[in-house]
């Protein structure tokens, strides 16, 4: 089922929670709402399940206008954060409870629990309650629950964040399965861009109740629209800079006290066609600032830092009272306050306007939406 | 020795208390039930010898020719009461004033809560302006002018409407206030859940609240009968029993005239005594079988997680 949602708003008194939202999700696609708590990512989500009423603005299942339908006549599934697992029913009697609302009858309803319930490997803990179920097993009966009628549309909402760190690893991996293989259209509300990353087709990144970007999780990586976006997506965050943008006979430039980089020539007329100012935050992921020998270097910077992450060390140099990480090959060469050679990867280098917070190596007035 | 010493120095003045004024009397209650002590032989009888102990103010209860019709009053008493307001209206005040305006719902409890905290004789005078006879009664002066009724002392014609309301209204606070705190701790979560599995709100309520209920309603339903079953002040004030013999009459109210009114020229305190030791027992019986028929044992039960 595609879902159309346009000039959406929401408001709880005076607060803006959700503001001016337009998403299109198409039929079949796993898309991922990511922002910080108090983004409007779940507001969004309730609004799309029908438990909240949209303040102003529409949202469409399929061709049909749906604002003001109760979740009921939506035919829609959702897994919450808490699971919310009826406390006095057995596995059996929450996986069906959808059903017996339907009135499904009972032949029937026993034999699509079963159904699901096998999909979802807790076909032998029917008779339990979730007090007696770990937290991975009610999970399951969560998504058990939410599948059993077959809904248009699947609603998740940090289903992952009550789990510890490794099985939350591997219901990552069966959720994004299970929605491949069911292809049914999936909103997935994250505060963990890992988790967007790797589960979803594309990536609304939402702030403040205002949607930052929507794109795939290359292009949000590759190419970030705002600073907000580039700093969000990717961990270890990305490096940023102030630096002077200048534009010489033999190319364009950008530079600051310790450093002066020349970038490559295409980027720089990107950013000379989106009116580019005079000064400029520039943004370098860890990955693209490498340790190199002097003659090659861009700039000095003395180590503060080193973290191992196993295969990487992350380290953080300091230069000029700014600081900017690098994910070095493991193990890391250098001692705490030696001072080394680093070099930006120019063809990588971001360039965003410190007022408007925008990139300006957008081409034309694609991205963000 | 001092930090062993410190409990106990802190329970004493409550222990002190709950002996003096509880313990004790319980004990003599129920020694004085074996006995005929009365207003006559007060100060002669030697109530605490043995000798003088028998079950014939027992017997004397059994065989009560008003027997059958004061227990028939308590149990219809204590059952309409207690179903049809302390436990079904306060159900249905939390229910509703929880799914309406949270400000509204609040206020409403609020103004429900007031007679439980206006003084009891004050509150049943206000009854008793409601029931009076034409032209003074306030009911009857509605009704008189629309051709309804006879127009006279409703306390007189009705005596049991007009019990089982004066307590039932009282009564009802009670649960009403813990079904709604009880309602209001449900996790937000389920009711969305319901909402999203397709429930209606009667659903929502029917299979996710009401179970979540139980405990409360448990205790709600054996304190209230407990309650019920003890309680006369409101009767006594209202009707005393009346208006015909023993026609308003309940069991505490018996134990009360027997022991403490002199209607026949003397105070059997040993036979009203008796008649509590009595009401006690029922009392007990009841609270038993409450927490069988609601299976307490598996309410407190321990969850049963084996694997993770």
């Amino acid at each position: 089922m595609k879902i159309t949602i346009k000039a959406l708003c929401k408001l709880f008194g005076k607060v803006k929670a959700v503001d001016n939202l337009a998403l299109e999700i198409r039929d079949g696609e796993f898309v991922a709402l990511l922002g910080p708590s108090g983004c409007g990512k779940t507001t969004t989500l309730l609004m799309l399940a029908g438990i909240y009423k949209p303040s102003s603005g529409s949202i469409r299942f399929g061709e049909k206008v749906i604002n003001h339908l109760t979740p009921k006549e939506r035919n829609i599934g959702m897994v919450f954060q808490s699971y919310a697992l009826y406390p006095h029913m057995t596995t059996f009697d929450n996986i069906s409870y959808p059903l017996k609302l339907k009135k499904v009858h009972k032949k029937e309803m026993m034999k699509r629990v079963q159904a699901t319930a096998d999909m979802m490997g807790i076909g032998e803990l029917l008779d339990r309650k979730p007090a007696e179920l770990s937290g991975g097993q009610q999970q399951r009966v969560a998504v058990a629950r939410a599948l059993v009628k077959e809904p248009a549309i699947l609603l998740f909402d940090e289903p992952l964040s009550n789990l510890d760190a490794k099985l939350r690893l591997r219901m990552r991996g069966e959720i994004k399965r299970l929605q491949e293989s069911l292809g049914v259209t999936s909103v997935y509300v994250t505060h963990d861009q890992v988790e967007a990353m790797t589960m979803a087709s594309r990536i609304a990144v939402m702030n403040f109740g205002v949607l930052q970007t929507y794109g795939s999780p290359n292009q949000l990586y590759d190419h970030p629209d705002t600073v907000f976006v580039a700093g969000f997506i990717g961990a270890p965050p990305m490096n940023f800079l102030e630096m002077r943008f200048e534009e010489r006979d033999d190319g364009f430039y950008l530079g600051s006290q310790a450093l002066e980089i020349r970038i490559p020539d295409e980027r720089g007329a990107q950013a000379k066609q989106n009116d580019v100012p005079q000064r400029v935050i520039m943004g370098s992921r860890p990955e693209d600032v490498s340790v190199v020998a002097e003659r090659d270097g861009d700039f000095k910077a003395e180590v503060y830092l080193i973290e191992p992450l196993g295969r990487e060390d992350l380290v953080t140099f300091r230069f000029d009272s700014e600081e900017i990480r690098a994910l070095t090959p493991a193990p890391f060469h250098g001692q705490i306050g030696e001072t080394m050679s680093l070099k930006l990867d120019k063809e990588k280098v971001h360039l965003f306007n410190p007022e408007t917070k925008v990139s300006v190596l957008r081409s034309g007035n694609g991205g963000s939406s | 020795m001092r930090g062993q010493l410190a409990p106990y120095v802190f329970l004493s003045p409550t222990l002190v208390l709950v002996t003096l004024f509880f313990f004790i009397p319980l004990v003599m209650v129920f020694i004085l039930s074996f006995t005929n002590l009365d207003m006559t032989n007060f100060g002669i009888l030697e109530w605490w010898s043995p000798a003088n102990w028998s079950l014939d103010n027992y017997i004397k209860i059994f065989t009560n020719r008003f027997f059958s019709k004061i227990l028939g009053n308590t149990i219809m008493y204590v059952v309409l009461t207690l179903t049809v307001f302390n436990v079904g209206l306060a159900l249905v005040i939390a229910l509703i004033t929880t799914h309406i305006n949270r400000r509204a719902g609040f206020a409403f409890r609020v103004l429900w809560f007031l007679p439980r905290i206006t003084p009891v004789v004050v509150y049943i005078m206000m009854w008793k302006a409601l029931a009076g006879p034409a032209p003074m009664g306030i009911i009857n002066s509605i009704l008189g002018p629309l051709g309804i009724g006879s127009g006279k002392y409703l306390l007189n014609t009705n005596p049991w409407v007009f019990i089982i309301l004066a307590n039932g209204f009282i009564g009802a606070s009670f649960g009403m206030i813990l079904f709604s705190s009880a309602i209001e701790a449900i996790p937000k979560d389920y009711l969305m859940a319901s909402k999203v599995d397709g429930a209606t709100t009667w659903q929502t309520i029917r299979y996710v609240e009401l179970p979540a209920l139980k405990w409360p309603l448990l205790f709600v339903t054996t304190y209230q009968t407990l309650s019920l079953l003890t309680s006369f002040q409101q009767i006594m004030l209202l009707t005393d029993g009346g208006p015909g013999l023993y026609q308003t009459e309940v069991w505490a109210l018996t134990a009360y005239h027997r022991a403490l009114t002199s209607y026949f020229g003397n105070t059997q305190w040993g036979y009203g005594a008796a008649w509590s030791v009595v009401l006690v027992i029922i009392g007990i019986v009841m609270a038993v079988i409450y927490l069988r028929v609601f299976k307490f044992g598996e309410l407190v039960e321990e969850p049963k997680i084996d694997q993770l």
